[in-house]
């Protein structure tokens, strides 16, 4: 019987047993509660929290890694340096160009692939296996492997351009080719684990509703349009966000595949920070870096909150 | 004895947050310093090396046991092996970490470029009162250069590294073109941008110069083009660069490079191994070319030295090679220990073990008439160049930002930018990093 049952029939008396029962009841489910989520607020407090507070501290200092003890206060200096770092503001348009061409092409191709493999038809899960392969292979070894197929001399792309009568590409070595062939790897290389989470919301989608639409006369577009992206609606808005906090903090492929050239056209904002503050071994500089590119990431994440959710009922 | 639930899933609870604290713990207890002098009165030095499993890693394994033996009960060694992963990070960032947590070891290897920036934040120690002076003319003069800061004496290295031209022999003869031997005949600039010209045919270019690497390669292999024209990129201040990195000689290195790559007798993104498979004339790289080479035994190569800027102009040649130096962990009563140390990895045993595990050349004259190789051709080059012309790479604690930008500079020149532009971008971007 519950106790607040217990509580209501109990004479006055006895009411004081129950509460102090119920207080200790109460203790002893936080009590649990509190040891579930503890490691993972541990875990959260050592690796991000407590490495964000010590960096955003670091920001405002003239730190050489070298030199752990010559830490001196230089105040705002190392904020003032970036915003006319020329590099690290054509790191930033780097990025943002990489963004806003990964994100739809990735998501487009996950969306197609998933579509493509939501059939019932024998072997299917082959398919779904292959498409998935690459997300699971290191980005390191992806970087190495496409950098030999976009070789510009006998790479498996020119070699395949020159059979159909295109002249060999200079691919990584243009400063206007290098950065659309990592966005191409890199969708490439994702849009497999977001096709994994498309099929799960189409195949949640009630067929009810498409036969119906069937009924009525509905064409497979007018289908498409009116039951399944909406019906993706969610998983679109929260994919969507994944993939652009995943796309700005590009590191691997460049620092792989092209070093930041040819011409800087390459250099992601990530890539400026792991450079200034390992390479140089100017850590305050860096961190400075990390504080901006965390308050962008803030107003994206913002913004992308404000215009998705506000559709929502 | 029956549990409920909640008891099994607290306890579960508790194991797992157990297991991930000591995961994220471990790592420096073995790495501690504390124990000076053991009972019995001997020393226990740590010993960290940047090679895992190559030959030269476990060569190591082999000396650092040697050593153990024959200094049984009064120091003994304890190996560390750290992998490089690309380009140094993983050693790099053990190096790092430790320098933040106060968990050096007492000897570690150090790479010559970046001997200049420990030596300032003083993560390594002299050991000029050590080390025998008579003993250290037998090095190589840049090895003693490459391991001193302002004034004072770091560390030593076993081996030592150049970048010569290798040549077809069989390519030369059909083009008539015979090339020299001696430093004294080394070519101009000029004479081999002409033969580069005269071997370029078909698909085969006239000279590999591996542009595709860039990074420090572009540092190490190029910056003598400077330096043969009196030039320097970096003040001896260690900081001033604009006047010097982007002045009139710098331009005139990089420009030459530029003529080689507009010219196309040289390839900007050139195949693997396109001198030994014959669709290049010549290949200037490094002293671990041999190696390679000895898997293509139906080619005939020969080596000619570093071109010099004009006929009788300075001849200056690329070097450098990690080595081995003390660290600030290393108490007092264990420093003499440690050069001892450092003294049996550079002695002319290990030059000559070094040279037959990795092919690099000796550190040590002693050890250069040791081994036969560098006593007659092709390898005399070598030995002439790192005895005579060998010129070391800026000591100062800013290299790596100063050596990545002036590589950025040669890159960006070879991907079409104005040399001078490019230099220019490469002095703003130090003035951004260095104070």
């Amino acid at each position: 019987m519950s106790l607040q049952i217990i509580f209501t029939i109990a004479p006055l008396k006895e009411r004081w047993i129950i509460i102090k029962i119920m207080k200790k009841n109460r203790i002893k489910a936080n009590a649990v509660s509190i040891s579930f989520v503890l490691p993972a607020i541990i875990l959260l407090f050592t690796f991000m929290i407590i490495p964000f507070a010590l960096s955003f501290y670091y920001s405002f200092m003239d730190y050489n890694i070298l030199k752990p003890n010559a830490m001196s206060f230089v105040g705002l200096d190392n904020f003032k340096k970036v915003f006319t770092d020329t590099i690290f503001i054509k790191s930033i348009y780097n990025t943002f160009r990489f963004t806003i061409l990964v994100v739809p092409l990735q998501l487009g191709a996950a969306l197609g692939l998933a579509l493509l493999v939501n059939k019932k038809l024998k072997g299917i899960k082959l398919f779904r296996l292959a498409f998935f392969a690459p997300t699971v292979l290191s980005l390191v070894v992806i970087s190495i492997l496409w950098t030999i197929i976009y070789n510009p001399n006998n790479g498996l792309l020119n070699s395949i351009l020159n059979s159909i009568g295109i002249a060999s590409q200079p691919f990584l070595s243009d400063p206007t080719q290098a950065m659309y062939c990592i966005v191409f790897l890199s969708a490439w290389q994702g849009a497999g684990f977001q096709m994994m989470i498309f099929l799960a919301g189409l195949q949640d989608i009630p067929t009810y509703l498409y036969e119906a639409a069937e009924v009525d006369g509905a064409s497979k577009v007018q289908q498409f349009f009116n039951i399944t992206l909406p019906g993706l609606k969610n998983i679109s808005v929260l994919l969507f966000l994944t993939i652009t906090i995943g796309a700005v903090q590009l590191l691997v492929q460049p620092m792989m595949m092209t070093q930041g050239g040819p011409l800087n056209s390459t250099v992601t904002i990530v890539y400026e920070i792991y450079q200034t503050g390992y390479k140089y071994r100017n850590m305050g500089y860096g961190s400075a870096m990390t504080v901006v590119f965390t308050a962008i990431i803030l107003v994206i994440v913002l913004i992308q909150n404000k215009l998705m959710v506000s559709k929502e009922d | 004895m029956k549990f409920s639930k909640k008891t099994i899933a607290a306890v579960s609870m508790a194991t797992l947050l157990m297991f991930s604290m000591v995961g994220c713990g471990g790592g420096s207890q073995d790495q501690s310093n504390k124990s000076a002098k053991s009972a019995d009165g001997s020393v226990t030095l740590n010993f960290w090396v940047h090679e895992t499993d190559s030959p030269e890693g476990q060569l190591y394994k082999q000396r650092i046991e040697e050593f153990n033996k024959a200094h049984e009960g009064k120091i003994k060694v304890d190996l560390t092996q750290i992998a490089r992963t690309g380009d140094a990070s993983g050693y790099d960032d053990k190096v790092n970490a430790a320098i933040t947590t106060n968990s050096l070891p007492d000897v570690f290897t150090v790479d010559g470029p970046n001997v200049a920036a420990q030596a300032d934040a003083g993560v390594i120690q002299p050991i000029d009162q050590f080390v025998d002076k008579e003993d250290l003319k037998d090095f190589n003069k840049d090895i003693i250069n490459q391991g001193t800061y302002k004034g004072k004496l770091y560390g030593l290295a076993a081996m030592d590294s150049s970048v010569v031209i290798y040549y077809n022999k069989d390519m030369f003869a059909k083009a008539g073109i015979t090339a020299p031997t001696k430093i004294a005949d080394a070519w101009t600039w000029d004479e081999l941008y002409e033969n580069a010209k005269k071997l370029t045919k078909d698909d085969v270019y006239g000279i590999d110069m591996n542009l595709k690497w860039g990074g420090e390669w572009n540092t190490f292999a190029f910056l003598p083009l400077v330096q043969s024209l009196d030039g320097q990129i970096v003040a001896d201040d260690g900081k001033t660069v604009d006047g010097l990195i982007n002045s009139d000689k710098s331009v005139q290195a990089l420009t030459y490079i530029k003529k080689l790559v507009d010219n196309k007798v040289v390839n900007p993104t050139p195949i693997d191994n396109s001198f030994e498979n014959g669709k290049a004339a010549m290949a200037m790289t490094g002293t671990w070319e041999p190696g390679n080479l000895a898997k293509y035994p139906d080619l005939k190569w020969g080596i000619m030295p570093y071109p010099v800027a004009k006929k009788g102009g300075k001849a200056v040649s690329p070097c450098g090679a990690w080595g081995y130096y003390m660290t600030k962990a290393c108490t007092t009563e264990k420093q003499e220990a440690a050069v001892e140390l450092i003294k049996f990895l550079t002695n002319t045993d290990a030059c000559v073990a070094i040279y037959k595990a990795n092919g690099m050349p000796p550190a040590r004259a002693t050890a250069f008439n040791k081994i036969d190789e560098f006593k007659k051709e092709p390898l005399n080059v070598i030995t002439e160049q790192l005895q005579n012309t060998a010129t070391v790479r800026p000591l100062t604690p800013n290299y790596p930002v100063i050596s990545d930008q002036f590589s950025k500079a040669i890159t960006n020149t070879i991907n079409g930018m104005d040399p001078k532009q490019a230099l220019d971008e490469a002095v703003k971007q130090i003035s951004v990093q260095v104070k």
